[in-house]
């Protein structure tokens, strides 16, 4: 066999050669055709996850062939074509052996030409399959088929009939009709025949029919790929999009791969203007860093009502494949995987989820397996991640040490007097910081820590099956390295999906398995590189410090040396497995009903080490007994739930469409962590346990357990009258253990109406309008996002112990009249669809009423009461978003699109009712000097600080405004006043989508306008710069833009003041920005001929820039502990 | 639909007890968990942050100006009374809100033993309920002391501090400091009432040895709100009131039971060199275990302490403090010159560690002893022989005849109670103008309501 040859006809970019040979030796013992093209698969997903840039150049050979053979074996004539052509033959030698003599004579014929003449008279036949010809014995033809008419009807997923599919039979193209209005349709068939049956976004249906066949039942499946029509709620509940009066959105995993290849949250923030990522300043791009998320706003005020186990209270609840998940699983989810994403926002869609729905629900839902000869998929993702340094605007060298002279680093003062004895010794060290200034040092200790993190991704996945079985299984894995040096994630994850379909039964089972070790950089927070001087140099990271030496008061100070606690071999990471099964069950009784349950069991283990060296300079004044230390901490989790569900769908009289879900479930989520801490390594230690000198002293193994169960009971119904009047209906009671021990159970409802104004009749006139939806929907949802014993008094030991033993005290007195936190929420919306689908707009105001909040208040301390759970307040977020989308170029048949989008949300969040109950929130609020406030008729996104008048020319102090509008120079904490919100006015994104053919370009721009933030460059760096912080290198700003001299008109306050300033409205600024958040371009070679010979029916490349640009109208640090990073990404795609 | 009702219709699938915490019904279902409840009353009270050290040998004793601590060192902002200084307003706010919380137990604890009756039988469940009003009488009338009026004929009408009777949200108001007299005196009633049959009244305190078995209700009675330490309490209050007559008849009590309460023998303190009774344990009418007492020596009495850290008198202040006694027992068997860190000067031993770590009298914080009850009837009437009684049990002579007795009993007061937190209280409650300056040897610091006033927490007021 001459495989080797074959390949070495294509040029491959990289050589492969020794690979080559591998594969060479691998095929010389294989002999048959089958074998050999699955070898060819094998063979080159093999190549292409080595070498990944492939090139392929049509073969250099003429297809036409001379031949002039007389009375020639066949064998003979293969020969002389194979020499010619490059084909190879196929056969057996009995084949071969029932041949007659060829006699042939031809000049420059085409292939097919000369094999006719070859074939003409033999006992043989061949075909042709990629460069091989394939010699088989001829069958006898069949006789001619009986033909019959057959009846059918098709159904959609709810049993209701659908009119308007497509049915034919295959490999004939004449024999086609489609169904009537009732679903029903009449069809000539013959024995054998294949019928196929098609509805745009259900899956098609191939049906072999039999001899004496009268009546075909067709019933479609959705098609995942293209959702459209459906809203996949994630309960097993679904409804047609046209009949549905809720506000949702779908995406496919292909559009949300279009945006990026990272996870499917940087995609949903793109495509969904609902979808709001906080962007996180303290962690930045951390790969180990979960995303804060919200969609319409907060819920709830975050308080200390959390346990450990809980999660944010107003983060969004997130659905796979039917259960809940946690924001963990969902970010380090293979995009790959993904099928479809579906985000419910307001009440009619949420309000099956009852009382943990308030903050909205993303309903993820995986691939499954498809049907058909094994179909094996490979995908290969690259990024490059470059840390983005932009924000800083640091000091240099000369900058830095100018600096520290005008603000009286190097003048001796004493709090009350100067005294020139010490100010020799300051002098000195002025001088020696000159020298080195003078020398040229001038380190840039920002990119010391950092680097360009080369991340990859490889996935394969393969499904196949036939009507009844059908098999998916996948592996991936992900190695991420970050942007700060030494901080990475490793994941990987491997499923294997089954289904089982046996006449009205259907089973499914997906099994996951995954695990993930996620590792923090040694360079510990960024900021210690940012606050590290330009003047000392970084050639000795083994130096403790960088200097030693006085302060302006002659008191001793230590400069640390960033690098050094780097160097040491300490351990932050995490490790993780996890494992979960589901199991599906679906019975259709008949066509009205259909009975569903499912399963699914999970269980995961994660455990966290930490180890600090020894020789940390944290230890530096600790006993030798405690240096260096080691935690250890492990959770576990195990859960199980479970749900059955009776779904009726009925049209009746052809007018009255319902489909109602009757459904219960239950869950129980078990938790427990363990956690020690052992101290006292030797300094040589490789941080493990065994080594320490003994545990930590006085302490105790810290444990926490967690049983949370729920369950519900939810009846939902839909209905529409002649597709043009709608309403939804769904009533949920829920139970939780996280409910006042008085009030288990809640109940949540929710109604909604719509109207399809496009399936009126005085609307059929006016063809340009496709869609005109409008829908308006109520009702109430629960957030139970909180600690689960909140409702009743616990109590705990600690250590102690006397004559009589231990004793227990009051760790939270309960409060079982707690009414749980629900939501009541109002939405209205609608959907245009105009000029045949060019032009689409989706509107939605909506509003959110949180009534009572639940609130950790703190009362009076005589009450022996801390943060006591107590219903306050209410929250009131009224909002809209709307997303435009417009087609200038819109030919789908042609594969050319061209279509602009843009979206926009916007919205207000109110407190009230507070009636002054969290004075002492406020009280600790200004005390930790935070900028936020509950106040009534103000909102959680509001700035509070004390109005300033900015800096007097003639002092260098700062002038602040009275409430009784008198200017003063004296800061009150009374003054405080809202000057800003950090809610923008609008924020979205505009996209541009190009597609021409197998191309496509995706670019992504979101923008921000009118928000305000606090600088906490221009507060930290600018000023309040005290006398320990003039050690730190600073922002440019404080040398330049800082008060000097009577007279200067200065943003910031003198130069020499080290004292505290106060937050003030002048570090409040007015932000609009703009960013890049992605740019893709992608090819698919699609319906390429190579494709075919290469055993590839699918390949597709994309490229992306992910945060590419960014533009502001502040001048702000970004990334405080870690780094933002741009990124760039390839990946690749390949069907086999 | 028959086969989905199932899984709601069972309540018990919500019914989860935490099992990292203990639940109010677990906890009241058993005598053992309501002995706990209660025991981890007594224990949090013995812990650093109230009467393990706080309330007893270090802040308030700096207050009372027992020990040299000058402008450098790190307590000097409480010597100088500042009670703006951040350190000194946080103590404050810690001593109110801990002393509350222990309060919210005890009320917690009263209202169970009412929510789940039948657990304990009548009789235990009086001492139980008995020593519980006693605790809350006892807490609170401390707080009364340390942030409300000067309780002197005028300002007893003055708001002070608010009193709890029960566990919940409600905030009560803040009482004139005569009204919480009147709610510290009727808890003392009834806990004396339920305290009828105290065994104490007739098993005596009953210390048992260090591997005796430990009856919750009947061994270590002086560790416990007992029968006596409610009476002894009874007179403390009364005095404090200025009600010398009913001051007396309780003191009179006790004292006509001081069998119960032996004095310390010689042998204890004076000859048993590693192991000397330094607390006079066996004198005490109430007292607690702190785990915490040796590290809170080693933190604040060891001799090898910076100055800046270490709490000792003025070697001089001391000398005069025990009138160059070296036969009284509190003097030389309590403060040792050691040399140790270059000090020269005594340092405090009286809680120092013992050799013998399973000595009944380790860990023992004294809170109220016999000595105050002949203290208190001596005040109350006018009776010099109850002084002498205490001053020969320590080793002293009788006083002269002419003895002026109030002088003498403020001597007594600031010998007696080193370390224990009584004397801030005895001055208060004298409202005295001047006290010994701790700072030189001679000489006085000048006093007046501000100072003796602490003020009340943020915590408390600004959520009101």
């Amino acid at each position: 066999m001459k495989f080797n040859a074959l390949f070495q006809r294509r040029k491959f970019a990289c050589a492969a050669n020794f690979l080559m040979l591998i594969i060479d030796l691998i095929l010389q013992r294989i002999k048959t055709a089958d074998q050999r093209k699955f070898i060819m698969r094998i063979n080159l997903i093999f190549i292409l996850m080595t070498t990944m840039l492939l090139q392929v150049s049509a073969g250099g050979y003429a297809q036409r062939i001379t031949l002039n053979s007389t009375n020639a074996s066949l064998q003979e004539v293969f020969k002389e074509i194979r020499k010619q052509s490059g084909y190879d033959f196929v056969y057996t030698n009995p084949q071969v052996k029932m041949a007659k003599p060829v006699n042939i004579h031809v000049v420059k014929a085409s292939l097919d030409e000369v094999l006719q003449a070859c074939f003409a008279d033999q006992p043989l036949a061949y075909f042709v399959e990629d460069k091989t010809i394939i010699i088989k014995i001829k069958v006898p033809q069949l006789v001619q088929k009986q033909q019959a008419e057959v009846n059918g009807i098709v159904l959609d997923e709810a049993g209701r009939p659908i009119a308007g599919a497509s049915i034919r039979v295959k490999g004939n193209i004449s024999r086609g009709t489609i169904s009537n209005k009732d679903g029903r349709f009449r069809i000539n068939a013959s024995e054998h025949d294949i019928v196929v049956v098609s509805y745009i976004g259900y899956i098609s249906q191939e049906i072999k029919f039999k001899a004496g066949q009268q009546e075909l039942t067709v019933k479609l499946e959705i098609a995942e790929n293209n959702m459209k029509n459906v809203v996949v709620t994630g309960t097993g509940i679904t409804r047609n999009k046209n009949s549905f009066t809720g506000a949702t959105a779908s995406y496919t995993g292909e559009q949300l791969r279009a945006v990026s290849n990272q996870n499917i949250i940087q995609g949903l923030r793109a495509l969904d203007p609902s979808f709001i990522q906080i962007e996180n300043n303290q962690f930045g791009s951390n790969p180990n860093a979960l995303p804060n998320i919200e969609i319409r706003g907060k819920t709830s005020i975050s308080s200390s009502l959390q346990d450990q186990f809980a999660s944010d209270p107003n983060q969004p609840l997130f659905i796979l494949d039917g259960f809940e998940t946690s924001l963990r699983t969902i970010v380090d989810l293979n995009q790959n995987r993904v099928a479809s994403v579906t985000i419910l926002k307001d009440a009619a869609s949420t309000a099956m989820y009852g009382s943990k729905a308030s903050n909205g629900v993303v309903v993820i839902e995986t691939l499954k397996p498809r049907q058909g000869q094994m179909n094996l998929n490979y995908t290969s993702d690259f990024n490059i991640e470059m840390p983005d340094l932009k924000g800083y605007n640091m000091m240099n060298a000369a900058e830095k040490l100018e600096f520290e002279r005008l603000s009286g680093r190097y003048t001796y003062f004493d709090g009350t007097s100067n005294a020139p004895i010490y100010q020799l010794d300051l002098d000195s060290l002025y001088n020696v910081h000159l020298a080195e200034v003078q020398r040229g040092v001038n380190t840039y200790w920002l990119n010391v820590p950092v680097q360009t993190g080369f991340s990859q991704r490889h996935s394969i996945y393969a499904d196949g099956g036939d009507d009844a079985l059908r098999y998916g299984v996948g592996l991936s894995y992900k190695k991420t390295t970050g942007a700060m040096k030494g901080s990475g994630r490793n994941d990987w994850a491997g499923n294997v999906d089954l289904s089982y379909r046996k006449g009205k039964f259907n089973f499914s089972n997906k099994l996951y398995i995954s695990g993930y070790k996620a590792d923090e950089s040694p360079y510990g927070s960024f900021t210690n590189f940012v606050n590290a001087n330009p003047y000392y140099r970084k050639d000795s990271p083994n130096e403790r410090y960088l200097e030693v030496s006085g302060d302006n008061a002659n008191k001793w100070y230590y400069v640390p040396n960033p690098l050094y606690n780097a160097g040491l071999n300490s351990i932050n990471d995490t490790k993780n497995i996890a494992i979960q099964n589901n199991l599906q069950m679906i019975i259709d009784v008949s066509r009205e009903f259909k009975v569903q349950g499912a399963i699914q069991v999970q269980k995961g283990s994660t455990t966290q080490i930490n180890f600090l060296s020894p020789l940390n300079t944290a230890f530096d004044d600790t006993s030798i007994f405690e240096k260096g230390s080691y935690r250890n901490s492990r959770t576990n989790n195990f859960n199980y739930n479970g749900y059955l569900m009776l779904t009726y769908g009925k049209v009746f009289a052809g007018t009255h469409s319902l489909t109602a879900n009757l459904r219960t479930e239950m869950r129980n989520d078990d938790n427990d962590n363990i956690t020690f801490d052992a101290v006292g390594f030797p300094s040589s230690s490789n941080g493990n346990p065994g080594f320490a000198y003994s545990y930590k002293p006085n302490s105790k193994p810290l444990t926490a357990l967690g049983k949370t169960r729920t369950n519900a009971i939810l009846a939902s119904a839909n209905y529409a009258y002649k597709s043009r009047y709608l309403a939804d209906f769904s009533y949920r009671y829920d139970g939780s253990t996280a409910f006042g021990a008085n009030k288990k159970y809640s109940p949540y409802l929710s109604g909604g109406v719509g109207w399809n104004i496009h399936n009126e009749q005085f609307m059929k006139a006016i063809h340009w309008i496709n869609v005109l939806k409008l829908y308006a929907n109520m009702g109430t949802t629960g957030n139970q996002n909180f600690a689960s014993v909140s409702s009743i008094s616990t109590y705990g030991y600690d250590s102690y112990i006397n004559l009589f033993g231990q004793g227990v005290t009051l760790n939270s007195l309960g409060n079982p009249d707690l009414k749980w936190q629900n939501s009541v929420q109002t939405s209205l919306g609608t959907d245009i669809v105009m000029f045949d689908n060019r032009f689409t707009i989706n509107a939605n105001v909506y509003q959110k009423k949180t009534d009572p909040l639940v609130v950790a208040v703190d009362l009076p301390s005589s009450t022996g009461i801390k943060s006591f759970p107590m219903n306050v307040g209410l929250l009131n977020t009224r909002g809209v978003e709307a997303s435009i989308k417009y087609s200038p170029i819109y030919r789908p048949a042609e594969r050319v699109l061209w279509t602009i989008g843009l979206t926009g949300t916007s919205y207000t969040s109110k407190y009230d009712g507070f009636n002054n109950k969290l004075a002492s929130l406020n009280t600790k609020a200004q005390n930790s000097n935070s900028l936020t406030r509950y106040k009534d008729g103000y909102g959680p996104q509001d700035i509070w600080a004390v109005p300033s008048m900015g800096i007097d020319p003639g002092t260098g102090m700062e002038v602040f405004l009275k409430k009784d509008g008198q200017y003063t120079f004296i800061y009150d904490p009374n003054d405080i006043a809202r000057v800003g919100s950090t809610q923008p006015k609008v924020e979205g994104v505009f996209t541009n989508m190009v597609s021409y053919k197998g191309f496509n370009f995706n670019l992504v721009i979101r923008y921000i306008l009118g928000r305000d933030v606090f600088n906490d460059a221009l507060y930290n760096k600018v000023e309040n710069i005290n006398v320990q912080g003039l050690v730190n290198n600073q922002d440019k700003r404080a040398l330049y833009d800082r008060w000097k001299q009577p007279g200067d008109i200065a943003q910031f306050k003198s130069i020499s003041l080290t004292t505290t300033t106060p937050k003030s409205s002048r570090f409040v600024q007015n932000e609009n920005m703009l960013s890049g958040e992605s740019v893709s371009f992608g090819y698919n070679f699609q319906g390429r001929k190579w494709l075919n010979r290469l055993g590839l029916s699918d390949l597709r490349v994309n490229g992306y820039m992910n945060d590419f640009f960014r533009v502001s109208t502040v001048q702000q640090e970004r990334g405080i502990d870690y780094p933002f990073a741009r990124s760039v990404s390839f990946s690749l795609n390949a069907s086999f | 639909m028959t086969l989905l009702l199932p899984m709601v219709s069972c309540k018990k699938w919500l019914d989860v007890q935490p099992e990292d915490k203990l639940t109010e019904k677990q906890l009241y279902s058993t005598p053992a968990g309501i002995a706990e409840a209660l025991n981890g009353i007594y224990l949090d009270m013995g812990k650093t942050k109230l009467y393990g050290a706080t309330l007893t040998s270090t802040l308030m004793d700096v207050f009372a100006q027992r020990y040299n601590v000058g402008t450098l060192h790190n307590l000097t902002k409480y010597q100088t009374y500042t009670y703006t200084d951040k350190s000194v307003m946080a103590d404050l706010d810690a001593i109110w809100t801990n002393a509350y919380v222990d309060v919210v137990n005890v009320n917690k604890l009263i209202k169970s033993l009412e929510a789940y009756p039948g657990v304990l039988d009548s009789k235990s469940e009086a001492i139980f309920k008995g020593e519980a009003y006693g605790l809350r009488a006892f807490l609170q009338f401390d707080l009364l002391r340390m942030y409300g009026p000067v309780y002197g004929t005028s300002d007893s009408t003055k708001v002070s501090i608010p009193y709890y009777t029960t566990a919940g949200t409600a905030v009560n108001d803040i009482l004139p400091a005569n009204q919480v007299m009147n709610l510290v005196i009727a808890d003392l009633k009834k806990a004396e009432q339920l305290l009828t049959n105290d065994p104490v009244r007739t098993t005596g305190v009953n210390t048992p040895g260090p591997n005796d078995n430990v009856n919750f209700l009947t061994s270590g009675r002086n560790y416990r709100m007992n029968y006596f330490a409610v009476k002894g309490l009874q007179a403390r209050v009364y005095l404090y009131r200025g009600d010398k007559i009913s001051a007396a008849a309780a003191a009179k009590t006790v004292i006509d039971n001081a069998a119960t309460f032996p004095w310390i023998t010689p042998g204890k303190i004076l000859s048993d060199k590693a192991n000397p009774d330094r607390v006079f344990s066996t004198e005490l009418l109430f007292g607690l275990q702190s785990l915490d007492m040796y590290e809170n020596y080693r933190d604040n009495f060891s001799p090898d302490l910076q100055d800046k850290q270490i709490l000792a008198p003025l070697d001089a202040r001391l000398k005069t403090t025990y009138e160059n006694n070296e036969n009284d027992y509190r003097y030389n068997p309590e403060w040792i010159l050691t040399g140790i860190g270059g000090k020269s000067y005594r340092t405090f031993f009286k809680y120092a560690d013992l050799v013998d770590k399973t000595t009944i009298y380790r860990y023992v914080m004294p809170l109220i002893r016999l000595s105050e009850m002949y203290y208190i009837a001596a005040e109350a009437y006018g009776d010099l022989g109850y002084l002498n009684t205490v001053r020969n049990k320590r080793g002293l002579l009788n006083l002269p005849a002419g003895a002026v007795l109030n002088t003498e009993l403020q001597k007594e007061y600031q010998k007696e109670f080193f370390g224990e937190g009584q004397l801030w209280y005895y001055y208060k409650r004298r409202n005295l103008s001047s006290i010994p300056n701790p700072l030189s040897s001679t000489g006085n610091i000048s006093m007046n309501a501000t100072k003796y006033v602490f003020p009340l927490p943020l915590s408390e007021t600004s959520p009101r």
